[in-house]
Parts: C-alpha cells; structure tokens; sequence
C-alpha cells in the first residue's frame, strides 16, 4: 500500500474514532449551558505561570467577564487563578441548563472523560457559542451526525449505484433504457432543490434520530446517479472479455458470472466514488442543517453550528465560530487524498 | 456406434438493427459418436465458431438459430431453457476457447478456476474443490510442479495456460469437448503437445471432440473424421484418411495444397499453392456456389444453382456440382 493511501486512511481513522469517542474525548456535554460564558474566546494552554515557572501539568487561566466595551473583548484572564488540566476526571454531568433548574431536576449522569478541570473552573479549548456551550465539545458531538451521515449516505447511494449498474449493463436492452433514463433525470435535477422539496413534503420538527436517518436517506437515494452509470460502464466492459464467455460455457450462471468475473473489475471505480461522495455527502448535510433543514439544535452538527454565523454579529466577531468549517478541511482532504491514492493504484 | 451428438438442419443466424438476419451457418447436419473426434477446417469467418457456439447456446447477442436441432443424447439441446443449458454447459458438453490467455481470469489463482467448474455441477466443498483440480492438473502434465494450482495465469506459459483451460474443461468429466482452435496461438511444439494431450485425455476418458482449425496439420494426428466448412455450408465430410488423402471438393483440395507438409512422404516440392481471393462477405452470398467465384473447376451451372449434398461411400458427404 502507498504510503499516501496509508496516511490518509489512518488520519480519517483518527478523526472518526476521535468524534465516535467524544463521550470521552468531549470535555462537556454538547448541549451543556454556561451562561456566564457566552462567546468565550479559546483558552490558551499554558506551560509557564505569570512568575516564569515552569509547570509540567499544562494549565489554562480563568475567565472573568470584564466589560463589553473593552477592545480585547468581554472577557479577560485571571492571571491568579490557574487551572491545571486534569487527566481522566470523573466527570458529572447536568443535561440542559446548568443555570438554573426551573424545568424540574435536571438529569445527571457520571462517566469518565479524557480531560478537566477543577470546579468551578471552566476549560473551553475552542471557545463557546452564545449559548455558553463548549465548542470543542459540539464538534465532537457534530461530526457523530456530520461525518457519518456523508458515510451512510455515501454507502447507501453506491449500494443502490452497484445494484443498478450492473443490472443495467450485465442485461442491457430494456433495463438499460429505463435505469438510464432514470438516472439521467436524477443527475438534470438541480439536488439541492430536490432536497429543499423532498424536505418541504416532511413534518417541520422532527427528532434529532429521525432527521438524520430522514438525510442519509435523502442524500443516498438521490446519488445514486453517477456511481450507477460508472459501473454500468465498467460492467459493460467486463461482461464481453473472453473469460466470462469461458465461465458461461463451463455452467456459469448470470449471478455467478457478476460476483466472481464482472462486480470484482469495478471495485476500484467503487472505491474512488467512495472516497469522492462521502466528503460530498457531508458537505450536504453541513449544507442543509446550515439552511435549518438538517439535525435542528440543541442537537448539534458541524452544519448547524455553522448556521451561527448567519448573524453577522456573530461572523465579525467571534472568529472561533468557525471552527465547523475549518474542521471540514482536513477531512477534506484526507478523503480526496484516498480517493487520489485509489486512483493511482489502478493505472 | 451409439451417437452422441445429431446435428440436423442448423441455421444459424446474427441480425444487426433492421437488416435482415445474416445467415453465418446454414444447412448444417453432423453426427458424432462418443470417443470419437471430428475435425472441422476452414478459412476464419466460414462459421466455424458461430456452429460451435450455437451447439450450446453461447451465441452473442444478435445470433441466434433459426431453425434445426442439436440433440445431445437424445435431447434437443436447441429447445431447452437457459438454466437447464447450464447444467449441460461444463459438465456434458465443454469448451475450449481459442486463447487461453484471455479465457482464464487473471485476477484468480488456476487452482481455484478449475475447482469453480466443479462447485458449479457437484455438491462439493471448495476444499475438496481445490483438490480434485490440484489432481487434476496433475494428469495433464503439471506432475512435477507441486504448486502450480496457487499460480496466476500470467505465471504462466502459453502451453500451460491452454492445459488449465483443458483441465478446466475435462473437470466434470464431460462426454463431448469443444476446442475452438486450441493451438492456434502456440507455437509449433507446444501445438503437437497440447494435441497429443488432447489424444490420451481422448482416450483414457472415452471423450468425444470436436476440434475446430484452420490449419489440417494439427488434425492428422487425431481426427477421426473430418469436416470442411465454407461460407457457413458443410462442403465436405468424411473420414480423416480419405478426405486428407483424397479430397473430392475443390476448396478441400486449395485448402490442403496450401498446407505445410501435411503428409510429408506425399508432399510435391516446389511453391505452396494458394486460394486467390477471399472468403464472400456472409450478408451477400452470390448467387449459385458461394465458392465459384475462386473456384478453379468453375462451370456454367455454379453460378446459378447452388449445390445440393451427395453422398459418396459410406460417409462421404460433399456439396458440390462436380460430382452430383
């Protein structure tokens, strides 16, 4: 294997386990409110105190609000407080608004995570929105549904691309016609339109699990268009080389003839779609939550913590916000790097 | 001697879009008995192949038969559904394709290849699949070589890569055996090889084989009987001897005299003879004999009536004016 396809692979295995952990990985709970908080900028690790000790345990100062007004920004360091990162803290968390309990005893659950710090302290790595909730904590949580969704909904439109690609081409004549036709209607059809207006006939406010499900759906079934007509034409191919002829005329049947001699010839068209649609498909849904059609708050997605930008307030201000697009390039690019590194392996 | 093979009246046809359909074989009728092998020659694009297919439904698209049957121990394999085809295909009736090189799959090992034939007509394992075609290979002459069944065709020769298709083509045991020009990408050597092994596996498995070339050399050795083919029309049948010592039909008799040493005691020094100009274009066969345009016995009447099959001897067949 490449060396490239094996630093890609292991950098997006990374990612997805980090985001699949994020119960440990996360400092917070996702929707975990801190309203003395609000657009609290990244905190700084710090190695060396303000008496120029060295501290082997990393630490982050306090915030204390300051004023509004001020030119840094609301908020300030308290140099006196140093909090001390610690490492695999029982951790106990108060689902919703840890302000106050107004809607009844808020619910809490105790586990372990990878990193804390003491109460009352407060560690925000990557800032927090204006709701006082850890942004580190919601990208992990976020890329559950975003990264995911792009995968599931990449797996289910080259499932349905295979299936009807090879009956299209392994059978030709009248199959052919129709699958094509379909497919060309799917691939004229503007998707993001199809999306708003399969989207538009669903109730306005579904679950976080249903909308998901509701856009892995959405996305897989109308992709399928393009890995269909790729492997048609691998298939096409395939089906007229001289061991398929020698294969049938030992017995072979249709079915065995697509497994074992055609479907194997179109893996590395597959794998390329693969890695070309998922980050594709993420994009999609990171589109869609961003428009407030995807997974609604206070369920988060990398799509719909970007929607905070919208406000322009929010967009001239507070840079971290950004954190969901910036995390999407990485992935990004890993993914393409997989899909170029496919690629080259096949010439 | 039971027959094993009736071939009666075939037409074989390929249509194209509107055309009317091109008849690439016509008229075909051919016995064969079992342990027996016929030989059938003729210039490439004479429906030597398309016949071969047709006898086990294995025409591409377009091609079909028009009228006539195969019956294969009694069953007329013309009429009998695709699945039930491909119970016969591999294990009754098997076929070896001209170039071994392309008829095996690259990407997987010739051991398993081989043992896929045989998963596909018996309940067996794929282990013990995997060593029956390991015994097999053994009994076509890879005896010395332990693990030729772990290698890729690319590993190997040209002679060896037509063995594993011949091995893959005796797997089940088969009563018939077609090979479409088995040797004609191997050099001269390897062809006398690959035929004397077809002989033995002849012999020692009481197989009947229907061998198609267009070089007669390779059928003298072998060829009970043999069968020559022009223009999709059977123009001559006979036993081996007879029709490679006396050919009656002029194409049989041009076909022969540009052989190479096919007999070497017989074979006149001096120039080979050659068949000025080509094989007809299928789709407009001229009127009358299509061979008389490059016949040199040419007459009047062979341009305007076609001839009829006349027998001559016990199984002489030949299609032509001369000698109705």
């Amino acid at each position: 294997m490449q060396k490239k396809l094996k630093f890609a692979l292991l950098g997006l295995v990374l990612i997805h386990l980090a985001v699949l952990g994020a119960r440990f990985f996360a400092p917070y709970d996702p929707a975990e409110q801190h309203r003395d908080f609000a657009f609290a900028p990244p905190m700084l690790l710090h190695w060396v105190d303000a008496q120029g000790h060295l501290h082997l345990r990393p630490f982050v100062y306090a915030l204390v609000y300051h004023s509004e007004s001020s030119a840094a920004g609301p908020y300030e360091d308290d140099r006196s407080r140093a909090l001390p990162l610690r490492f695999f803290v029982e951790s106990t968390t108060t689902h919703g608004n840890s302000q106050s309990a107004a809607s009844g005893e808020p619910q809490r659950t105790n586990h372990l995570r990878l990193f804390g710090v003491d109460s009352p302290g407060e560690i925000f790595l990557f800032g927090t929105d204006d709701y006082g909730r850890d942004q580190l904590s919601r990208l992990l949580y976020g890329g559950q549904v975003s990264l995911f969704a792009g995968l599931f909904a990449a797996v289910l439109s080259l499932g349905l691309g295979i299936l009807l690609g090879s009956v299209s081409g392994f059978y030709g004549s009248w199959p052919d016609a129709v699958i094509m036709r379909g497919a060309e209607i799917f691939m004229a059809l503007p998707w993001i339109y199809l999306l708003f207006a399969v989207r538009a006939f669903l109730p306005l406010h579904v679950g976080a699990q249903e909308s998901f499900f509701l856009l892995v759906g959405v996305i897989g079934l109308t992709g399928w268009a393009r890995p269909s007509r790729l492997v048609r034409g691998v298939v096409l191919s395939a089906k007229h080389r001289e061991y398929v002829l020698a294969a049938r005329s030992f017995g072979a049947s249709n079915f065995y003839l697509l497994r074992r001699h055609i479907l194997p010839e179109t893996y590395g068209v597959v794998l390329t779609q693969a890695a070309l649609l998922i980050p594709q498909y993420v994009l999609a849904e990171v589109t869609f939550s961003f428009l407030g059609l995807g997974v609604s708050e206070p369920a988060p997605s990398w799509g719909n913590m970007l929607a905070e930008l919208q406000k322009l307030y929010v967009l001239e201000s507070y840079w971290w916000m950004f954190a969901a697009g910036l995390v999407l390039v990485p992935v990004f690019l890993l993914y393409h790097m997989v899909a170029d590194a496919v690629q080259q392996a096949q010439l | 001697m039971d027959r094993l093979l009736e071939v009666r009246d075939l037409r074989v046809c390929y249509r194209k879009g509107t055309e009317p359909p091109t008849h690439v074989v016509d008229n075909a009728s051919f016995d064969l008995a079992a342990g027996e092998t016929l030989g059938i020659i003729g210039e490439s694009g004479c429906g030597k192949t398309s016949l071969a297919l047709a006898l086990l439904g294995l025409l591409p698209r377009g091609g079909f038969v028009q009228c006539g049957e195969v019956r294969f121990k009694g069953t007329n394999l013309i009429e009998l559904h695709e699945a039930d085809l491909q119970r016969v295909r591999g294990a009754e009736i098997s076929f070896v394709h001209q170039d071994a090189g392309l008829a095996l799959n690259p990407v997987l090992r010739v051991g398993d290849q081989i043992a896929e034939v045989l998963i596909a007509h018996r309940r067996i394992s794929f282990r013990q699949a995997s060593g029956e075609a390991r015994k097999i290979l053994a009994q076509i002459g890879f005896a010395g070589h332990e693990q030729i069944d772990r290698a890729f065709p690319h590993q190997l020769s040209g002679g060896q890569k037509q063995r594993v298709a011949i091995a893959q083509a005796i797997a089940c045991g088969p009563a018939l055996v077609i090979a479409d020009e088995p040797v004609t990408a191997l050099d001269a050597l390897v062809q006398v090889e690959i035929i004397t092994l077809l002989k033995t596996l002849q012999q020692h498995f009481h197989l009947a084989l229907i061998l198609i070339t267009h070089t007669p050399a390779v059928l003298v050795p072998i060829a009970h009987r043999i069968m020559v083919m022009y223009a999709g029309r059977i123009v001559e049948q006979g036993l081996a001897p007879e029709v490679l010592q006396a050919p009656l039909h002029p194409y049989t008799q041009g076909l022969l005299d540009s052989g190479l040493d096919l007999l070497p005691q017989e074979s006149p020094a001096g120039p080979l003879s050659s068949i000025p100009g080509e094989p007809p274009n299928l789709a407009a066969l001229p009127a009358g004999c299509a061979f008389a345009p490059r016949c040199s016995d040419r007459m009047e009447v062979c341009q305007t009536r076609e001839p009829v099959e006349s027998h001559s001897g016990k199984s002489r067949i030949v299609r032509c004016i001369k000698y109705e």
